[in-house]
């Protein structure tokens, strides 16, 4: 579960988000719409601790977050650009988490063998990111993300870069991944289809505002 | 003509290029050629006197000493302050950060001279060592410490653009956001994320930091004291020979120097044809992926 409460961050003079509530039920899906500037990757880079807002108290799974540092806050994210380690093999992206951990080499490459499979990139685990599709980077983003076991996930504008069939396929991957990991997801789009298409609940952020439905 | 530029005709291009040829003729090659020719001339059996004298043994084993110790601390020192400079944001950042270079704009014989003022028996520091019985000034540690000064800037200098520009793109900053969200802590994406991206960078650094802690002359003259098989250096033996007036072993040692030299510069032409042609593979592999895509 997340439970923003009263977030309100500045940057300089701009106040960017202006007392933002908001709650993520536990194993559903919200997505955050609104246009450029609204706001809502600021919101979402504060639930997983890449910024600390001004004011306002962050929880996560029942426990106060606001000050946690990224690691340890149960998250998965997964970047507009995927932010994949462009020296590391496919594989050893997945399985970054799990080193950083302290996991034992084989366990890892266990683990990165089964996300590997999970989200259908058989294979292609000793590639570098360079060789792969945008599409492909998209899921092994999502696997490395996953990969640590995390209780919630968060995707800034997810399938933004990608055409519509792989948009279609990613997104039924995504739902069918959260449903069987119970996962309580965030996600960033413009797209109001796709907000539609794959949240429980959808949420319009404008000028720093939930906008009222 | 694709090749030639706006401005440019025959005589100015001929001019240009006979001009470049004279002056590295003149002003590398010869002088290396000389130094390699005198040295050969000497004969075989003046070079082999040369270099088994127990004289140039102490000189070499010292130089060598000095960069084994010099190389891993200004090469962990460099990235470390390279790494502080470009990721944080304090006062006096800007100043500390053109420091970084200032080796390369003061004499050697500066550095050399300070060390002596701060750590000789008339020093500040001096009689509190001797106290405790170590000797920084005429010994070893000064030696290191004259040439941690003069290659403090390569390492440091040359991972301080790349890291500002690491830091300045998106793509380099979501690498490091998403280290961190999968529970990487400084020092693993330090390690692990950061350092793999600027490995020819630092590879080159530590090249040349090994380049000037072997040839280091000046700053390394004025603490030495030039005790003969205690602390002189490769450098120092070459210029005690030759003012012996015993040229045979002076240019034998000289030549193994240049030598030395040479072998850096083939390391460094060899890794950016590899840097290259990493990148090439790269992209290459981009343009095949985005048209499979």
């Amino acid at each position: 579960m997340i439970r923003l409460d009263r977030i309100t961050k500045r940057f300089g003079a701009t106040t960017v988000l202006d007392g933002v509530s908001l709650e993520v039920p536990r194993g559903t899906i919200t997505a955050l719409l609104g246009p450029s500037g609204s706001g809502k990757t600021t919101l979402l880079r504060i639930v997983a601790g890449l910024e600390t807002p001004d004011a306002g108290t962050l929880a996560l799974e029942g426990h106060e977050a606001t000050h946690l540092p990224p690691g340890r806050r149960s998250i998965g994210f997964v970047f507009q650009g995927y932010a994949l380690f462009a020296h590391m093999t496919v594989a050893e992206n997945i399985a970054f988490g799990l080193r950083v951990r302290g996991t034992p080499r084989a366990a890892r490459l266990e683990a990165a063998a089964r996300w590997l499979t999970l989200v259908r990139l058989e294979g292609l685990g000793p590639r570098l990111p360079s060789q792969l599709s945008g599409g492909q980077r998209q899921r092994v983003a999502l696997a490395r993300a996953l990969a640590v076991e995390p209780h919630i996930l968060l995707l800034d504008e997810p399938f933004g870069a990608l055409d519509r069939t792989v948009r279609e396929e990613l997104r039924t991957a995504l739902r069918e991944l959260q449903r069987s990991l119970g996962l309580t997801a965030l996600f960033v789009t413009h797209d109001q289809d796709e907000a539609r298409a794959l949240a429980d609940q959808v949420v319009t952020l404008d000028r720093g505002r939930i906008a009222q439905p | 003509m694709p090749d030639r530029l706006i401005g440019e005709g025959p005589a100015a291009r001929a001019i240009l290029c006979t001009l470049a040829i004279l002056l590295v003729g003149l002003l590398l090659v010869l002088p290396l050629a000389v130094v390699f020719g005198e040295a050969a001339a000497a004969g075989p059996a003046a070079i082999a006197a040369a270099l088994s004298s127990p004289d140039a043994h102490a000189a070499i084993r010292l130089t060598l000493l000095v960069a084994a110790i010099v190389v891993p601390l200004n090469t962990l020192c460099g990235i470390l302050a390279a790494w502080c400079l470009a990721r944080f944001r304090f006062p006096g950042r800007r100043a500390l950060a053109s420091l970084v270079g200032l080796p390369f704009s003061v004499s050697p014989v500066v550095a050399g001279l300070a060390v002596v003022l701060l750590y000789g028996s008339q020093g500040w520091l001096g009689p509190l060592l001797a106290q405790c019985g170590i000797r920084i000034v005429f010994a070893l540690p000064g030696i290191v410490l004259c040439t941690l000064f003069v290659t403090i800037p390569f390492v440091a200098g040359s991972l301080l653009p790349l890291l500002e520009a690491r830091g300045q793109s998106a793509a380099g900053r979501e690498e490091d956001e998403a280290a961190a969200t999968l529970g990487a802590g400084l020092w693993q994406m330090l390690w692990w994320v950061v350092l793999p991206r600027i490995r020819w960078g630092l590879a080159f650094g530590v090249l040349l930091t090994n380049a000037r802690a072997i040839g280091e002359f000046g700053a390394v003259a004025v603490v030495s004291g030039r005790i003969r098989g205690e602390t002189v250096t490769m450098p120092l033996q070459v210029e005690l020979l030759y003012n012996e007036y015993d040229l045979p072993a002076a240019f034998t040692l000289a030549a193994v120097l240049a030598a030395l030299a040479l072998l850096t510069v083939a390391a460094r032409t060899a890794l950016e044809a590899r840097q290259r042609a990493a990148e090439r593979a790269g992209e290459a592999a981009a343009s095949t992926s985005a048209w499979a895509a």
